[in-house]
C-alpha cells in the first residue's frame, strides 16, 4: 500500500537543483545527454499543433535541416537534459547561452537558444524529435584575445553580433556560459566565460 | 393501625426493593465493568497469540494491540454499548441480539469453510525465507469475529446460548489455524537446519573455516538485527491506518511537524475517515467501527513501527575536559536500562581519573542513573546492513571495482576509483581489495567537523557540536552524497572542542567496528543479492576534514607547530611556510609516523610526551589501530578551505586589499606603516617601546582635524632618537618653528611628522565620514620602506585619486610608486 | 569595487549558478561562503581584473604593476580552476603544480614582506592527491559541509538518523 505512494512522495522530497553544488552532485552522471530527459520537468509544452504558426525563420531552418516540413510541432520554453535547464532566450537569459559542439571542431562556441521545437521523428514511430533552433555569436575581426594567455580559465572574447539561426540536435549543447560584456579595444565585446566543469576542454580532447 | 402497623413492613419491603434495585444496578455496572475489563484482556492476549516470530514481528500491528493508545476522548460510538442503538422493549431486543448473531454465526461457517480448504492446499515452507505464515489473514478474520460476538452482551438465556455456541466454532477454527501453524514452523525450522549443516560444510573444505566459524558467531549477533531490514513491516494493519501513518511520519520527519502536530493530524484522519464512512449509510458496520476504534493516536508507536530509528549505542563521556574517556553502557537481560560505571576508568600516566559520570533521575518513580555526558554512537554494521538491504544498492557498489580491473587504463580519471589508492589498495589478503568477487568489499570515508548548533544570531553562547560521518564511496557518485546514503556515526557534545588527543576516545566504537570489517569481516545473514547471507569486509581509504579537524583526528600537531606538515618533514624554522623547493622536501612515512605516534603513548610522564611531540608533531590517533591506515597518505587536504576559503580569499582580502570582514572594519583610513630599516635594531628597550607606541598612533585613524595639538604633545613625549628614524625612515623632515634653528628638538620632529600625515589624508581628498561609507580598507597601503625612500618629493604622495571604481583604488593603492 | 560589482550584476548567467551577493565588499553583508568564492573566482573576478588591468600603459610603473598582479592572479585562477575540474589526469596535476609554484614566486617577487600562511604550503601538496584520489569532487568537504548545513536546521534533540532509512524499509 505504501509502495502506492512512491510517485507522490518522490515529489515531495525531491530537491530542486537551486545552487551549484546540488548541480555537481546530480550531474555526475551526466555524461551522456539523454534525449528522454526531456520528462525531468514538465517541459511545459504547447499542445502540438499545425506549424503554421511558427515564424518564418524558423519553418526555413526546420526545411533546411531535415529537408521537409513536418506537419505538427510544438514549441518547448524549456528543457532539461542530465539535470541541467535549458531555456529560450526570451524566457530566461542567462539560461539560453550555451556552448555548442560542432561536429566539424574540436571547441565549442557560444550561442544562444531562441527556439526549441519537437516533433515526430520519422525514422521511429514513437520517438520524438527534439531541436534546438541557436543564433552562433560571431568572432572577432583580427583582435587579440587578452584572455588568450590564461588558457585554462576558458575565458574568450566574441563579437556580441548573433549570426543565423541554424538546427541543431540537443546531443550538441556542451554546457553554459557566462555572458558579460567589456569595451575592449574600442569595442564592446561579448566575454564568454565556460562553465564546463571539466577543465581544460582542449586537454580532454587531446588525450582521447 | 393496621397501616402504622403496614408501614414498618412497607417501609422495609420497600427498603427491600430500593435495596434490590440499587443491587441490580450495582451490579449491572460491575458486570459492565468486567465485561470491559474482560474484553481488554481478551484483546491482549489475543495480539500476545498472534505476534509471534512467525505471524509478524513483535511491534508490529495487530488491531487491538499494544501498538495503538486509547483512542481520544470523544472517540466514536462504538464504544457505547450496542444495546443503545435498538429499540428498549424486551422482545424487540431479543429480536435484534438474535438476528447479529445469527449475522455473526453465518460469517463464523464461512470462515469455517474457507479455513478448512486453505488448509487442505497450504504447502510446506518451501524456502527459508518464509517467514511469515501464509493463513496469517484468517488469524484476523477470527479476532475480528471474536470482536464483534464480545460486543454483543446480554444475560438473556437464548441470547447467550447462541453466543456460547458461535464462540465454541470460532474456537474451534482457531485452534485448528494454530495447529496448523505449528506444524509449518517445525517444517521450516528443519528446512533451516538441514541448510545450515550445508552451508558450513562448503566452507570447511575451502580452507577457510576459521573465518567462518568467527563470522558465524557474529552472525548470530546479527541475524535479528539484518532481518529486520527484510521483515514486511505493518503486516495485517488495515490499509488505512497504514496510509495515515505514513502521511503522518512523512511529515514529522521531512516537515519537521512536532509531536503535536502529529497528534492533531491523526485525530483530523480519525475523523475524516468516519465522515467518509459514514456518508452513505448511518450506522456503522461492526468492521469499521474496529478500524475507528483502532485508529492510531499517536506518533511514537507509529514511528516504532515503521522501524526508522537505527540501533545506537549511548556512551558516557568523562566530563573532565582533560580526559573524556568513554564508557560502554551494559545491560541486565530484559531490561533497557542501561549500566555505566559510576567513575571514570581513564588512567592519566598511571593515575587514575575516578571522576563522576552520572547524574540521578527520577522516571516513574524510580531512580536511574544517566550519564552527565553522554556520546550517541550510531551502529555503523547497521547502517551497512540497510544499505545493502535496500533493492538495486548492492549490485551497484560491487560494481564501483570494475573501474580497477579495466585493461586499459586510460590516463584520465573520472572518479576516485580512478586515483592511484583504490587503484592498488590491498586487502588483508595481500591481494587487490576489490577484486573478492564472493565478499563484498566496501571503501569509505571518514569526515569529522565541528559547528554551532545554535543559530550563529544566539550573541555570546558558542557551543561546538562535532559530527562523525561516513560515506561509502562505492555507490555511484551521483546518489553516494545523498544525506540518505551518508551514515552519521556519532554525535560529539558540546560545549567545546575536545582538545588534544581526548577526540580519540569517540573515535573508539568506530574503530572497533572498522577492525572487526577488515578481519575477520562481517557476515550479514541476508543482504538484497545474497539470501543467505554475505561476507563484508570495509575499509576507511580517506578522510575528509579541514585543516584543524584532520590534524587532531590523524594525530599531527596544528600549523601552528614547528612541524607544521603532516605529509612532509618541513619545519617553520628551516622552511616556513612559503617554501617552494617541493624537491628538497622530506617526505613523511607510515613507518617513522606510528614510531613517533608509539613514543608518545607509550610515554611516562607529561614532559617526556610533550618532548616527544616536539621533536616529531605526530600524537596518538585511534586510526592508527588500523592496519592499513598511513596518516601520510590518507588524511586528504581539503581543497574546499585550502583554495576557496584559503588561498583565494586571502588573496583577495589580504593581497588585493578587497576587505570583507564586517568586524574588522575600522571606522576610518588606516596606514599600514612598516619600518624595516635595521638601524631600528639597535636601538635600547625604551626606544623600541617609543617605536611601537608610534607606529601604533600612525596606523590608527588620526583625527588631526580636530586633536592637531594633542598629537603634537603626544608625538613630541617620544624619545628623540625615535622621532628622528621615523622621519628619516617615512622620508618627512623636521619643521622647526624657526627656519635657523640648528639643532632640532623633538617638538620639530613631531611637527613634521604630523603634517606628513596630514598630506597624506589631503591628498586622498576625503573625509574620515566618506571612507567608512565606503567601507574600504587602505590596508595595503603598505609603505615599503625601500620604495618609499627613493623618490623623496611630492610626487611620492598620493595623487587624488577617485574611490568610485576598482581601478582607481589601485592608482591609490600604488600611488606611491608613480 | 563598483566595476567588480557592476560586472556581476551585468553578467548573464545560468539559474544553477551560486549566486554572488552584488554587495559583497560592503560591511552590510558578512562572509562568503567557499562556493560563493569558487564561483567569483572562477568566473566573474577574471574578467573584471582583465578588463581593468591587462592593458599596460608604456612608461607607467604602477600600469606595469597591476599588470604583474594580474598575472600573478590568473595564476592562483587557473591553478583553481584545473584542480576543479570534474575530470583530472597527470597532466592536470602538473598544469597545477606548475600555475601553482608560479603564483607563489610571483608573490614573494611582488611582496617581498608578505607572510606566507600554512594554506599556502599545503596547496603544493594538493597535487599529490589529485593523483591518489582522482577530481577533487569525491574528496572535498562540500557534502559534509551540507550535511550540517541540514543538521543545523533540525531541532537538536539527537534522534538523527531516521531520514536515511525511512523511505525504503516499506518493502
Amino acid at each position: 500500500m505504501i509502495q502506492n505512494c512512491e510517485p507522490i512522495f518522490r515529489k515531495f522530497i525531491d530537491p530542486q537543483i537551486r545552487n551549484t553544488l546540488l548541480t555537481d552532485i546530480v550531474g555526475f552522471s551526466g555524461g551522456a545527454l539523454d534525449s528522454g530527459d526531456g520528462e525531468d520537468l514538465p517541459p511545459m509544452a504547447l499542445p502540438v499543433k499545425s506549424v503554421s504558426y511558427l515564424s518564418e525563420s524558423l519553418k526555413d531552418c526546420i526545411l533546411k535541416h531535415l529537408g521537409y516540413l513536418p506537419t505538427s510541432a510544438s514549441t518547448l520554453s524549456l528543457l532539461t537534459v542530465a539535470g541541467i535547464t535549458y531555456s529560450v532566450a526570451s524566457k530566461h537569459s542567462g539560461n539560453s547561452c550555451i556552448l555548442l559542439n560542432l561536429p566539424s571542431k574540436t571547441t565549442s562556441v557560444p550561442a544562444q537558444i531562441e527556439h526549441i521545437v519537437q516533433f515526430a521523428s520519422n525514422n521511429d514511430i514513437s520517438g520524438v524529435n527534439t531541436l534546438v533552433a541557436v543564433r552562433r555569436f560571431k568572432r572577432l575581426n583580427n583582435q587579440s584575445d587578452p584572455f588568450s594567455i590564461y588558457p585554462l580559465l576558458q575565458t574568450q572574447i566574441w563579437s556580441r553580433e548573433l549570426g543565423a539561426l541554424e538546427l541543431h540536435p540537443i546531443g550538441s549543447i556542451h554546457c553554459h556560459f557566462a555572458c558579460s560584456t567589456m569595451l575592449w579595444e574600442g569595442e564592446q565585446v561579448m566575454v564568454m566565460v565556460s562553465l564546463s566543469r571539466v577543465r581544460p576542454d582542449f586537454l580532454s580532447f587531446q588525450s582521447s | 393501625m393496621g397501616g402504622r402497623q403496614l408501614d414498618p413492613r412497607t417501609q422495609k419491603s420497600h427498603a427491600h426493593k430500593d435495596k434490590a434495585r440499587h443491587i441490580e444496578v450495582a451490579s449491572n455496572a460491575a458486570e459492565d465493568a468486567i465485561e470491559d475489563q474482560l474484553e481488554a484482556i481478551r484483546l491482549h492476549l489475543a495480539s500476545s497469540t498472534l505476534a509471534d516470530d512467525v505471524s509478524s514481528s513483535p511491534l508490529t500491528a495487530v488491531p487491538g494491540g499494544r501498538m495503538w493508545t486509547s483512542p481520544p476522548q470523544g472517540s466514536l460510538p462504538d464504544k457505547i454499548s450496542i444495546s443503545a442503538t435498538y429499540s428498549p422493549s424486551r422482545r424487540d431486543l431479543v429480536r435484534n441480539l438474535l438476528s447479529r448473531l445469527s449475522e455473526i454465526e453465518s460469517s463464523v461457517n464461512a470462515l469455517s469453510h474457507t479455513v478448512n480448504s486453505e488448509l487442505q492446499h497450504l504447502d510446506a515452507p518451501l524456502s527459508v525465507n518464509s517467514s511469515s505464515f501464509p493463513l496469517h489473514h484468517l488469524f484476523l478474520e477470527c479476532h475480528h469475529l471474536n470482536a464483534d460476538l464480545d460486543k454483543v452482551k446480554s444475560k438473556i438465556a437464548s441470547v447467550t446460548t447462541m453466543k456460547t455456541s458461535i464462540k465454541v466454532q470460532l474456537d474451534t477454527i482457531s485452534k485448528k489455524l494454530r495447529l496448523s501453524k505449528l506444524t509449518w514452523k517445525e517444517k521450516r525450522e528443519k528446512l533451516w537446519s538441514s541448510r545450515r549443516k550445508e552451508h558450513t560444510g562448503v566452507k570447511h573444505s575451502t580452507g577457510k573455516d576459521r573465518a567462518y566459524y568467527f563470522c558465524g558467531v557474529i552472525s548470530c549477533l546479527y541475524r535479528d538485527i539484518i532481518d529486520r531490514f527484510f521483515e514486511p513491516i505493518l503486516v495485517g494493519v488495515d490499509p488505512i491506518h497504514q496510509l495515515s501513518i505514513f502521511l503522518v511520519i512523512a511529515c514529522q520527519v521531512i516537515l519537521g511537524q512536532s509531536r503535536r502536530g502529529c497528534l492533531f493530524m491523526f485525530s483530523m484522519l480519525q475523523y475524516l475517515v468516519q465522515l467518509c464512512l459514514m456518508r452513505d449509510t448511518e450506522g456503522l458496520s461492526p468492521h469499521d467501527r474496529l478500524l475507528l476504534s483502532d485508529f492510531p493516536g499517536d506518533p511514537r508507536p507509529a514511528e516504532k513501527a515503521l522501524r526508522l530509528d537505527r540501533q545506537s549505542i549511548i556512551f558516557a563521556i568523562c566530563p573532565k575536559d582533560s580526559c573524556h574517556q568513554s564508557h560502554k553502557p551494559t545491560f541486565s537481560p530484559d531490561s533497557p536500562i542501561p549500566i555505566y560505571p559510576k567513575y571514570c576508568v581513564g588512567r592519566h600516566f598511571g593515575k587514575p581519573c575516578k571522576e563522576e559520570l552520572l547524574r540521578p533521575k527520577q522516571i516513574q518513580g524510580n531512580t536511574v542513573f544517566l550519564p552527565i555526558k553522554s556520546f550517541v554512537y550510531f551502529d555503523v554494521k547497521d547502517w551497512l546492513g540497510s544499505q545493502l538491504s535496500e533493492p538495486g544498492l548492492e549490485a551497484k557498489m560491487d560494481a564501483a571495482w570494475s573501474q580497477t580491473t579495466k585493461s586499459k587504463r586510460s590516463d584520465t580519471m573520472r572518479d576516485i576509483f580512478d586515483g592511484e589508492m583504490l587503484q592498488n589498495f590491498k586487502g588483508p589478503d595481500g591481494k587487490h581489495f576489490g577484486h573478492e568477487e564472493d565478499e563484498g568489499r566496501y571503501v569509505f570515508s571518514l569526515s569529522i567537523d565541528f559547528f554551532n548548533p545554535l543559530s550563529n544570531k544566539q550573541s555570546g553562547k558558542k557551543v561546538s557540536v562535532g559530527i562523525i560521518s561516513l560515506v561509502c564511496l562505492n555507490l555511484p557518485p551521483d546518489i553516494r552524497y545523498k544525506p540518505e546514503h551518508m551514515c552519521l556515526v556519532g554525535i560529539i557534545p558540546g560545549p567545546h572542542e575536545p582538545p588534544l588527543t581526548t577526540l580519540n576516545h569517540y573515535l573508539t566504537p568506530l574503530v572497533d567496528d572498522f577492525l572487526d570489517f577488515w578481519h575477520p569481516g562481517v557476515r550479514f545473514s541476508r543482504t538484497d543479492g545474497y539470501k543467505h547471507g554475505r561476507l563484508v569486509r570495509c575499509a576507511i581509504v580517506c578522510v575528509v576534514c579541514d585543516l584543524p579537524a584532520a590534524r587532531k583526528t590523524s594525530g599531527f600537531g596544528p600549523s601552528s607547530h614547528s612541524h607544521f606538515c603532516a605529509i612532509c618533514h618541513c619545519t617553520r624554522q628551516s622552511h616556513g611556510y612559503g617554501d617552494i623547493n617541493c624537491d628538497s622536501w622530506r617526505r613523511r612515512t607510515k613507518e617513522e609516523c606510528l614510531a613517533s605516534a608509539k613514543t608518545f603513548n607509550e610515554a611516562e610522564t607529561k614532559s617526556e610526551q610533550d618532548a616527544a611531540f616536539a621533536s616529531s608533531g605526530v600524537k596518538w590517533s585511534e586510526l592508527l589501530r588500523l592496519p592499513y591506515f598511513d596518516p601520510t597518505r590518507f588524511v586528504v587536504i581539503d581543497a574546499m578551505h585550502n583554495l576557496f576559503l584559503g588561498l583565494i580569499n586571502e588573496h583577495f582580502q589580504n593581497i588585493l586589499g578587497i576587505r570583507l570582514d564586517k568586524d574588522k572594519e575600522l571606522s576610518g583610513p588606516a596606514i599600514n606603516v612598516h619600518f624595516t630599516d635595521q638601524r631600528w635594531e639597535n636601538q635600547t628597550d625604551l626606544e623600541k617601546k617609543d617605536r611601537e607606541k608610534l607606529l601604533g598612533w600612525l596606523r590608527m585613524p588620526l583625527n588631526t582635524m580636530e586633536g592637531q595639538d594633542d598629537w603634537l604633545k603626544k608625538f613630541s613625549r617620544l624619545r628623540l632618537a625615535v622621532l628622528r628614524l621615523a622621519c628619516d625612515e617615512l622620508g618627512c623632515r623636521a619643521q622647526p618653528s624657526d627656519d635657523r634653528k640648528v639643532t632640532l628638538c623633538r617638538i620639530d620632529y613631531a611637527r613634521g611628522l604630523l603634517s606628513w600625515v596630514c598630506r597624506l589624508l589631503s591628498y586622498t581628498n576625503i573625509t574620515l565620514d566618506e571612507l567608512s561609507s565606503v567601507d574600504l580598507r587602505l590596508r595595503w597601503i603598505s609603505i615599503q620602506m625601500d620604495t618609499l625612500r627613493a623618490p623623496r618629493n611630492a610626487g611620492m604622495f598620493l595623487p587624488r585619486p577617485k574611490w568610485m571604481g576598482f581601478g582607481a583604488i589601485l592608482s591609490t593603492r600604488y600611488g606611491h610608486l608613480g | 569595487m563598483d566595476g567588480i560589482r557592476g560586472d556581476i550584476v551585468n553578467t548573464l548567467r545560468p539559474s544553477w549558478l551560486t549566486s554572488v551577493p552584488p554587495e559583497f565588499g560592503s560591511a552590510s553583508y558578512g562572509k562568503l561562503k567557499a562556493d560563493q568564492w569558487r564561483v567569483l573566482g572562477t568566473t566573474f573576478l577574471p574578467v573584471s581584473l582583465v578588463r581593468l588591468w591587462s592593458v599596460v600603459e608604456v612608461g607607467n610603473p604602477r600600469s606595469e604593476r597591476c599588470r604583474q598582479i594580474l598575472d600573478v592572479t590568473m595564476s592562483l585562477l587557473s591553478a583553481v580552476a584545473i584542480a576543479c575540474s570534474r575530470v583530472t589526469s597527470k597532466k592536470h596535476a602538473e598544469l597545477y603544480s606548475s600555475n601553482m609554484h608560479s603564483y607563489l614566486s610571483g608573490l614573494k617577487g611582488l611582496f617581498p614582506e608578505y607572510s606566507f600562511r600554512p594554506n599556502h604550503h599545503m596547496a603544493l601538496h594538493l597535487r599529490d592527491y589529485l593523483l591518489l584520489y582522482g577530481p577533487v569532487h569525491s574528496w572535498w568537504t562540500f557534502p559534509f559541509e551540507r550535511l550540517i548545513g541540514i543538521l543545523q536546521r533540525i531541532s537538536t534533540n539527537y534522534k538523527i538518523g531516521r531520514f536515511s532509512n525511512f523511505f525504503y524499509s516499506s518493502i
